[in-house]
C-alpha cells in the first residue's frame, strides 16, 4: 500500500467525522509519511508499519464517540457509542440488537415515570394552589355521596319502575338490607346505569349507545381532600422512584458499556502490540 | 509478559522523551526505537490518549520547506504524572530486584 491509498482508506473511513477532526488526523499521517520518506523509507514501508488504516479509523470512531457522549449523555450519543463499538466487530449483531431493545424499554419506562410524576405533581399543585389561594376551585365529591346516601335511606319506601309509550324504562331499586340501589334508565337511543355499593359511594358507571358504551366500575367518588393529597403524594413517589430506578439502571448500563469499550479497545492495543 | 510491561510504560517512556525536549511524532517513535521495539502504528492513538488526559499539548512550526510540523510538548499535569510514574517505576524495579537476589542468593548458597 503507498501513501495516497492508505490516506484514501483511512479519509473514507473517517467520513462521519467532523471535518476539523478528520483533517488533524489526516494531516498527521501525513506528516509522518514525509519524515519517513525525507529519513529514506518507501511509501509500502511505512504504510505497513503504522497498520492497517480501517482497523485505526474504527479505534478513532470509538475513540470520537466515546468523548462526545461523556461531553453530552444524549441518547443519541448512546447509540452512537454503541454503534462504534459494534462497527470495531467486537460486539456481535446478535448481541447489540436486545441490547437496543433494553435501552429503548428503559427510555419508554423513564417516559412513563415522568408521567406519573408529572400527574402527581399537577394533582398536589392543584390542591396546594387551592389551599392558598382558592383556586382552582375543586369539586369534592361529597354532593354526589349525600344525594345517594338521602336516596339510599329516604323517600318513598319500594322501587320505582316507570314505563315510557316508546317502550322507555327507567328503574329505581333499592335494597335496604345491604345499602345498594341502582338507578337504571333505557330508551331505545341507548341506557344509562348508575349502581351504589355498599359504602354509599358511587360503585359503577355505564353509559351505552349504539356507538359504543363507556363503563366504569370500582369508582368511589368520595375522594375528599385528603383522598386526593395522599394520591397525588403517591404518584409523585412512584414517578420519583421509576425515575430514579432508571437513572440507576441508565447509569449501570453506561458503565458497563464503557468499561466493555475500554477492554476492547485495550485488546486492540494489545493486538497491536504484538504486531511489533 | 514483555508486551504486557512495555504497554505499561509506553506512557512513562514518551513522557520522559518529552521531558527532555519538544519533539514531533516520527522524531519520538526514532528516539524510543533507539532503545526498545515500539510499533509506528501505536504512536497516533498513544499521543491522542495523551493529550486527551492533558498530559502533552501540541503547536505546529511552520517549515521552510512544505507544510507546518506539529510538536508535542508537556503540560504542567503531564511533568507532574511523569514524576509520579518514575517514582513507582523505581519503588517496583527495586521490589523486584531485591526479590531476584533473594533468590539468586539461596541459589548459591544451595550449590555451595
Amino acid at each position: 500500500m503507498n501513501q495516497q491509498e492508505f490516506i484514501r482508506q483511512l479519509q473514507d473511513a473517517l467520513a462521519r467525522l467532523p471535518q476539523q477532526e478528520r483533517q488533524e488526523i489526516i494531516a498527521d499521517y501525513q506528516e509522518y509519511f514525509r519524515d519517513g520518506l525525507a529519513a529514506g523509507r518507501t511509501e509500502a514501508d511505512i504504510a505497513a508499519g503504522l497498520g492497517d488504516p480501517q482497523q485505526l479509523a474504527r479505534e478513532l470512531m470509538a475513540r470520537h464517540h466515546i468523548a462526545r457522549w461523556e461531553d453530552r449523555k444524549t441518547l443519541g450519543n448512546l447509540f452512537a457509542v454503541v454503534g462504534a463499538i459494534a462497527g470495531m466487530g467486537l460486539l456481535n449483531f446478535l448481541l447489540a440488537v436486545p441490547f437496543l431493545f433494553y435501552l429503548w424499554m428503559l427510555t419508554m419506562a423513564a417516559l412513563a415515570s415522568t408521567g406519573i410524576l408529572i400527574g402527581g405533581l399537577v394533582l398536589f399543585g392543584t390542591l396546594a394552589c387551592n389551599e392558598l389561594f382558592g383556586w382552582p376551585a375543586i369539586h369534592e365529591s361529597r354532593d354526589v355521596r349525600a344525594i345517594w346516601s338521602d336516596f339510599a335511606q329516604g323517600g318513598p319506601a319500594g322501587n320505582i319502575h316507570i314505563r315510557g309509550r316508546n317502550g322507555e324504562t327507567v328503574d329505581v331499586v333499592r335494597e335496604a338490607s345491604s345499602g345498594r340501589a341502582s338507578i337504571h334508565i333505557q330508551s331505545s337511543d341507548g341506557t344509562v346505569s348508575l349502581e351504589r355499593n355498599a359504602s354509599e359511594a358511587l360503585g359503577r358507571l355505564q353509559i351505552k349507545d349504539e356507538t359504543g358504551q363507556v363503563d366504569i366500575g370500582g369508582l368511589d367518588w368520595g375522594l375528599s381532600r385528603h383522598g386526593m393529597l395522599l394520591t397525588g403524594l403517591l404518584l409523585m413517589a412512584l414517578g420519583a422512584g421509576g425515575l430514579f430506578l432508571c437513572y440507576l439502571l441508565a447509569r449501570w448500563t453506561w458503565r458497563g458499556l464503557l468499561a466493555y469499550g475500554r477492554y476492547q479497545l485495550g485488546l486492540l492495543d494489545k493486538a497491536r502490540g504484538r504486531d511489533v | 509478559m514483555k508486551t504486557q510491561l512495555k504497554k505499561g510504560t509506553l506512557d512513562m517512556c514518551v513522557l520522559a522523551a518529552l521531558a527532555a525536549g519538544d519533539s514531533y511524532a516520527y522524531e519520538l517513535v526514532s528516539i524510543l526505537s533507539r532503545s526498545m521495539e515500539v510499533s509506528e502504528g501505536t504512536m497516533y492513538p498513544l499521543m491522542r490518549r495523551l493529550q486527551a488526559e492533558a498530559w502533552v499539548s501540541t503547536y505546529l512550526v511552520e517549515s521552510a520547506s512544505g507544510p507546518s510540523r506539529k510538536y508535542y510538548t508537556l503540560t504542567a499535569e503531564g511533568r507532574r504524572q511523569l514524576s509520579l510514574m518514575q517514582q513507582e517505576w523505581q519503588e517496583f524495579v527495586g521490589d523486584v530486584n531485591s526479590v531476584l537476589q533473594l533468590a539468586a542468593g539461596r541459589a548459591t548458597g544451595e550449590t555451595a
